[in-house]
């Protein structure tokens, strides 16, 4: 096996790892800062904060399995090509 | 009198390593611009480079990087000199990288995820560097390349989708009933990705380097502190091996970044162009 075809899917599944727990941390975060904004703006303490929290965690695992789906898929092609 | 004004910087600085981390959270070490500031405070432009620290500093990055290019690239030869060789190995590295994920097309992308890695990169090491400071420790820096980021995947969105194609892709593509009844979910969801994705990239960035940069700051109050007893004004280099593990993870938070990049552009594609599909 070449080095530069064991080091390219090292990267990537690095880049995963590493990313991973950020977008779980973020998701939420996103989520809870616009609902404030939402919440001010018009009135609705507290739905909107919570609702979009909840949306902003849903969207980050939504993210997530995106994130793996396709750098398996570029990995499956990778071992096919080979 | 060299001696004494030796020793009261070096117990100033381990004290003051020590306090900040204690008092005021993490800090990084002095650089050039701090030490200019302490000394020549009152002069203006002093004032001005030290607000606009990070700034600076990333200005720096920049025309390192346009130095070191208009080197590499200013006598191109088919035998290449090693300046040359290692430039085209890291872009034909590179290259493979983002081709690898989006597919042929990814060479139209190249120049802004390679200037992205490249740019990044010399930003991360610059805090390793005596007198310098790493630029992207400061969000303001981190976030200013994940807005970019942004409006550049956001543009290619709109760019190879079409407006309608590009809010299409933000409803989660419908193409049945089911598809149509999941918009009022799928569309807040798919916009919130689209700021999580900015903020994850800025967030992780600043975070590996800051927490780098203080360890290294700390390590270097400690080794001072740790040899202070015999009066030394050279502290034990304790830093070293987490000089080492900087330069490693520096490299490797300046991959992902890219890498990141790549994958952020490469969902926004529509899907026939992906090379996987």
């Amino acid at each position: 096996m070449k080095k530069e075809e064991k080091f390219y899917p090292l990267v990537r599944n690095l880049g995963m790892v590493v990313t991973i727990p950020t977008v779980f941390a973020v998701g939420p975060f996103v989520g809870f800062f616009i609902g404030n904004w939402i919440d001010q703006k018009w009135n609705t303490d507290p739905w909107a904060m919570i609702t979009l929290t909840l949306l902003g965690f849903v969207a980050s695992v939504k993210q997530v399995i995106d994130l793996i789906k396709r750098t398996t898929s570029s990995e499956n092609s990778d071992e096919t090509k080979k | 009198m060299v001696e004494p004004t030796l020793r009261e910087a070096v117990h100033q600085t381990a004290h003051g390593v020590g306090h900040q981390v204690t008092q005021e959270g993490l800090k990084e070490l002095a650089n050039w611009i701090t030490l200019l500031n302490h000394y020549f405070h009152d002069v203006p432009l002093v004032h001005f480079l030290h607000q606009w620290e990070n700034v600076v500093f990333s200005l720096i990055a920049g025309m390192t990087l346009v130095t070191i290019s208009f080197f590499a690239v200013r006598k191109k030869t088919l035998i290449p000199g090693p300046l040359q060789n290692a430039i085209e190995y890291a872009v034909e590295s590179l290259e493979n990288l983002v081709v690898g994920i989006i597919g042929p097309r990814g060479q139209t992308y190249l120049p802004f995820i390679g200037t992205l890695f490249f740019y990044i990169l010399i930003q991360n090491l610059m805090g390793i560097v005596p007198g310098m400071k790493a630029p992207t420790s400061s969000l303001n820096t981190t976030v200013a390349l994940a807005v970019c980021v942004f409006f550049y995947v956001q543009g290619i969105g709109i760019k190879e989708n079409g407006f309608f194609g590009y809010i299409h892709h933000l409803m989660g593509s419908p193409d049945d009933l089911v598809g149509w009844l999941m918009v009022p979910l799928n569309f807040p969801l798919h916009v919130l990705q689209e700021f999580i994705k900015p903020l994850s990239l800025s967030l992780r960035l600043f975070g590996n380097i800051l927490g780098e940069d203080s360890l290294i700051a700390a390590f270097i109050g400690l080794g001072i502190l740790a040899s202070s007893f015999i009066h030394s004004p050279i502290g034990l280099p304790l830093q070293i091996p987490f000089l080492l593990l900087s330069m490693l993870l520096g490299t490797i938070q300046a991959l992902v970044f890219s890498l990141l990049t790549t994958i952020y552009i490469s969902l926004m594609l529509p899907s026939s162009t992906h090379r996987t599909e």
